[in-house]
């Protein structure tokens, strides 16, 4: 019985090659729109509303490293440099990531582009085709392990007025303290995230659309910060394990 | 003697009221002696009493109304029709205004504007209702939909409530477009657009040998434009992003006055002005299409305000049904339709913006609404048993006449898809109410009690929708008088 109907498959499939990929496009949609009926007639009232906390960034692997990019002020014409990685612990998914480097508050000579501040570094997400959902989050939480320096946590959200040809995202900006040679959790509020632009916070207020979330970013400043951090050029160092939102109850 | 001035009385009283309490507002929020106070409440509550005294003097020009009357150069027409179908606008609108003031109060909106629109609006509503030409109701149309798209976009602050409001001005401005497309095909291929004349060219136009493709396509294109204004299937693409994204105040005036108003101006164009089997189909479709797709999306939704657009789409399709019959019982069906349809929808948007304090977004978090506030509950529950069309309640009167109608004109697919998603959404209807009284609460939220507008509101809507039955009289004659004066 099994053998006639692999061969029944076999020769639909030789005679009509296109109209099987058709088939199998139109079987995965038969399937979802089950999967979604049946999800819609259970009465579990989890899966009404987003779980509480869920995996924004995760840092365990080399494949999870991809994902960012790093950028500093050397694109600018400043000194100082980044490096994100995993350390081969030996144990594959038990790394934590990386983010260190050097911080410098010279300018290089002969630079084409000016800048008044130089000393910054950063990792951002890439760009990916799609948004990250937050909406019914209001809280991201990370786990860091750092210098004592104060980091900044960006948030690029969609921008829908931007001129022709300016790529530039909305950016909300927050301060993230990490604790010198101890894990910890830091929970920022969306709400205390800021509305900035090239650095400089924007004295509007504004509220983020939290459903179209184009990528985070993790920085460094050479200057600024909370009182009582670390601040200054020199070497940086933090450790991440994941960043996820929450829903605060 | 038919006196011009008392006919168009409340129109005049309204737009005066605007303008007076506009530069009331301008003048005072910008004063530096009373330290700029914010006007929003001050402005509505006067807005709400204009409202009120143009529904007085709508109501008491009344033995006028006997005979119908054209005012206007023949423009607009005041018969028995535009007279209870403007106090119900008039009576909708001050329950929703009503319902604002807690909400400015809590958000600190300081923008008396938003009451200037709507009185606008209403009366832009007022000459839809009574408009007799197509001029007439499009530049009515305009007039309303305008101060909508402004009033959508309120929230300033928040990007998806802009992007809602974007959303509702394209949308809107597009489907005006298409609308007065069609009108000027119309009026290019009969040179009439006055609905008397039009009546007597277009009336059976497709049995007495005198098609043309401008009238067809011109009827075509007048239908898909109030369609999409009505926001029925498949036109109804942006409705549950713009209801979710809009201020709830808005939402809940986006979902009851236009409605009002569009169907009214449906009713007197297809009914009275080119009375034929054209548009029977469209709107057969139509209907069949908004009920399947308001009962089998709504039941994927997880948030409250999208809950509730996908149900006036579904909603929409049910009075749809009552057009597509074409009959008297068919017009007064979809009229008693819209009467409870706006009841309800004012009891759900009351019972929202009284829970939104506490964040209810998503309808899990409505799980401690039982054990905290029962009354609220109990209403709620009414309410949406009723939406559903369960016995006794007033949602279920409306929905059995509707689809006694189009048995009774021979629709009997129509009334066997009618009857079927309506088992469809008594699931999701009751899963609510399961939710609010079964289930236990996720977090436990609790509830402050609503003010005192909101709760009279509430009273009043849901003991009309718990009652209606035992006592529904007066509302079909009113409604059999307004689809009779509609043929007349």
């Amino acid at each position: 019985m099994d053998t006639a109907i692999c061969d029944i498959r076999r020769a639909f499939v030789f005679f009509f090659p296109s109209a099987y990929r058709d088939m199998s496009r139109f079987r995965s949609l038969l399937q979802a729109s089950v999967n979604a009926t049946k999800k819609a007639f259970t009465w579990n009232i989890e899966e009404w509303v987003p779980p509480p906390e869920r995996y924004i960034f995760k840092f365990h692997s080399k494949e999870d490293l991809k994902k960012w990019h790093l950028y500093s002020d050397s694109e600018y014409g400043g000194l100082s440099s980044a490096s994100l990685e995993i350390p081969d612990g030996g144990k594959g998914s038990d790394g934590t990531g990386i983010f260190s480097g050097n911080l410098s508050v010279d300018l290089s000579e002969g630079s084409k582009l000016n800048i008044s501040r130089s000393g910054f570094c950063g990792m951002r997400s890439k760009k990916f085709d799609g948004f990250i959902d937050l909406d019914g989050y209001d809280a991201i939480a990370m786990r860091l392990r750092g210098d004592g320096r104060c980091y900044i946590s960006t948030i690029y959200t969609e921008n829908w007025v931007n001129s022709p040809g300016q790529t530039e995202d909305n950016s909300w900006q927050a301060f993230v303290f990490a604790p010198k040679d101890r894990w910890y959790t830091a929970k920022i509020p969306l709400a205390r995230y800021l509305p900035t632009w090239r650095g400089n916070v924007i004295d509007v207020e504004m509220e983020m659309n939290p459903g179209r979330v184009l990528g985070m970013s993790l920085s460094v400043n050479a200057e600024g910060g909370a009182v009582g951090a670390k601040s200054g050029a020199g070497d940086f160092r933090v450790e991440i394990d994941w960043i996820k939102a929450l829903r605060m109850p | 003697m038919f006196n011009l001035f008392l006919a168009v009385f409340p129109e005049i009283f309204i737009i005066n009221a605007t303008f007076i309490l506009l530069i009331h507002g301008v003048v005072f929020s910008t004063s530096k002696k009373y330290d700029y106070p914010p006007l929003a409440s001050n402005v509505g509550w006067l807005g709400l009493l204009s409202v009120l005294i143009t529904l007085l003097l709508l109501a008491a020009g009344a033995p006028l109304l006997t005979i119908a009357h054209l005012f206007w150069n023949n423009l607009f027409r005041r018969d028995n029709f535009t007279y209870f179908c403007q106090i119900f606008l008039l009576l909708s609108t001050a329950g929703t205004i009503s319902m604002c003031f807690d909400f400015f109060d809590q958000e600190r909106f300081d923008a008396f504007e938003f009451i200037v629109l709507i009185l606008l609006s209403t009366c832009g509503m007022l000459f839809m209702i009574s408009a007799y030409d197509l001029i007439a109701m499009y530049l009515a149309i305009e007039l309303q939909s305008l101060c909508f798209y402004v009033i959508a976009a309120s929230k300033r602050k928040s990007e998806f409530s802009t992007e809602a409001g974007l959303k509702y001005l394209i949308l809107g401005a597009f489907s005006s477009g298409i609308l007065l497309f069609g009108c000027s095909m119309i009026y290019g291929s009969t040179g009439a657009t006055h609905f008397d004349q039009l009546a007597k060219i277009l009336t059976g136009y497709e049995i007495t040998g005198a098609r043309s493709s401008g009238i067809f396509m011109g009827i075509l294109f007048i239908a898909v434009g109030f369609l999409f204004k009505i926001t029925a299937v498949p036109f109804h693409m942006w409705a549950p992003d713009i209801y979710e994204g809009s201020p709830t105040p808005v939402t809940a005036f986006l979902s009851i006055a236009p409605k009002i108003s569009i169907f009214a101006n449906i009713l007197r164009v297809f009914i009275y002005g080119s009375y034929g089997a054209t548009l029977q189909q469209i709107f057969f479709f139509c209907s069949i299409a908004s009920m399947i797709l308001g009962a089998l999306a709504a039941m994927a939704q997880t948030k409250v305000k999208r809950l509730l657009a996908y149900s006036s789409i579904g909603h929409v399709g049910y009075i749809c049904i009552g057009f597509s019959c074409g009959t008297i019982e068919g017009i007064q069906s979809l009229l008693i339709g819209i009467f409870i349809y706006a009841l309800m929808t004012m009891d759900a948007f009351a019972i929202v913006l009284a829970l939104r304090q506490t964040r209810v977004k998503y309808i899990a978090d409505l799980g401690a609404l039982a054990k905290t506030n029962p009354i609220l509950a109990i209403t709620f529950s009414i309410t949406m048993f009723s939406y559903a069309g369960i016995p006794p309640l007033a949602g279920f009167c409306s929905k059995f006449y509707l689809f006694f109608a189009a048995l009774g004109c021979g629709a009997y697919f129509l009334a066997l898809v009618g009857v079927v998603t309506s088992v469809i959404g008594c699931f999701y209807y009751i899963r609510l109410v399961k939710r609010m009284f079964f289930d236990t609460p996720r977090t436990w939220i609790l509830y402050e009690p609503m003010d005192r507008n909101k709760s009279l509101l509430l009273a009043m809507t849901s003991f009309f929708i718990t009652l209606f039955l035992l006592y529904p009289s007066p509302l079909f004659s009113v409604t059999h008088q307004m689809a009779l004066s509609l043929y007349l």
